[in-house]
């Protein structure tokens, strides 16, 4: 006589639910070890200490001339105003916007710049990258015109122009 | 089980929030400094010279000289001094000789000189050059050059 064992095994009604719930568990899990980027050693060590961290100071952009400087101007002319834009950041810049605050000549009692010049007032929209620890080269087109009347004072004399400007990490 | 799946799905939005990388903040960037252009110096002609033109009246001069590298720019100016007294007339632009027609002197008391000047001058500007080049003629009281 032959012995037949048979062995049935039943799941509870809540199962799929269960299964579903650990899947999601799990995949969870997953997500917060791959995206913090934690590595799970089976042996670990432990230990105390400390360290710190911090952040850097975000370092202003200059402005410079370009060299050779452009003296082209004579009464009449009009010239673009040709400069450097240094960024001593270790991130890239993009400089969006430069804002003309004054200019002068180098000698303002025989050749005022503001009687002897027409200049464009901006603000100017520039919108040049600036790499990381890098320079770049940018201008103004037809920024500076020596009027037709300028004293005979200014031959030879420079003209600067001081600005501001603003722009963003990129 | 509703409940239990969307305690799930706010964990996983948190946990996405808070790893750091996926939301970067742009640092702003500020700056100043200066830019410099010029004005030109303007450059005068050079080797001034002068010749006697004779004329059945007073003698005329022709004055020739060598452009200034301003030419473009730059018209020339004759100064000349001397007998009748001073007197300017001036060269058209991109030109590089001028006669002066004007020599007589009526009151001479006897033979006299015109010495002459050159200097560049920019548009109706102002803008000049120092009179650097010079040139002298010889005129007897009749107004024969020499």
């Amino acid at each position: 006589m032959a012995l037949r064992i048979s062995i049935v095994r039943t799941e509870s009604p809540d199962a799929p639910n269960r299964r579903r719930r650990w899947t999601v568990a799990a995949a969870t899990a997953a997500v917060v070890v791959l995206m913090s980027g934690v590595s799970y050693a089976w042996w670990s060590a432990t230990g105390t200490g400390s360290a710190a961290v911090g952040s850097i100071n975000a370092q202003i952009v200059t402005v410079t001339s370009s060299s050779p400087v452009i003296s082209d101007l004579y009464p009449g002319k009009v010239d673009p105003l040709s400069f450097v834009l240094t960024n001593p950041n270790p991130y890239n810049v993009k400089v969006v916007t430069l804002t003309l605050t004054s200019y002068a000549s180098n000698n303002e009692s025989t050749c005022p710049a503001a009687a002897n010049l027409a200049v464009l007032n901006g603000p100017f929209t520039l919108n040049v990258q600036v790499n990381a620890n890098s320079t770049a080269n940018a201008s103004i087109a037809n920024m500076v015109t020596m009027n037709t009347g300028a004293l005979d004072a200014c031959q030879g004399k420079t003209f600067t122009f001081n600005f501001t400007l603003s722009g963003t990490q990129v | 089980m509703r409940r239990s799946a969307s305690a799930v799905a706010a964990v996983f939005g948190a946990v996405v929030l808070l790893t750091p990388g996926l939301a970067q903040a742009k640092w702003t960037a500020t700056g100043s400094g200066n830019a410099t252009v010029g004005a030109r110096t303007i450059a005068n002609a050079s080797a001034l010279a002068s010749a006697c033109v004779t004329r059945p009246g007073p003698d005329d001069v022709t004055l020739t000289w060598t452009a200034s590298p301003d030419s473009a720019i730059v018209s020339y100016v004759i100064d000349r001094t001397g007998g009748a007294g001073a007197y300017s007339f001036a060269s058209a632009l991109g030109t590089t000789t001028v006669t002066d027609t004007n020599t007589a002197w009526a009151a001479a008391a006897g033979n006299f000189t015109y010495t002459y000047n050159i200097r560049a001058v920019v548009g109706t500007a102002p803008w000049t050059t120092v009179a650097s080049a010079s040139t002298v003629r010889n005129f007897t009281k009749s107004g024969k050059c020499s």
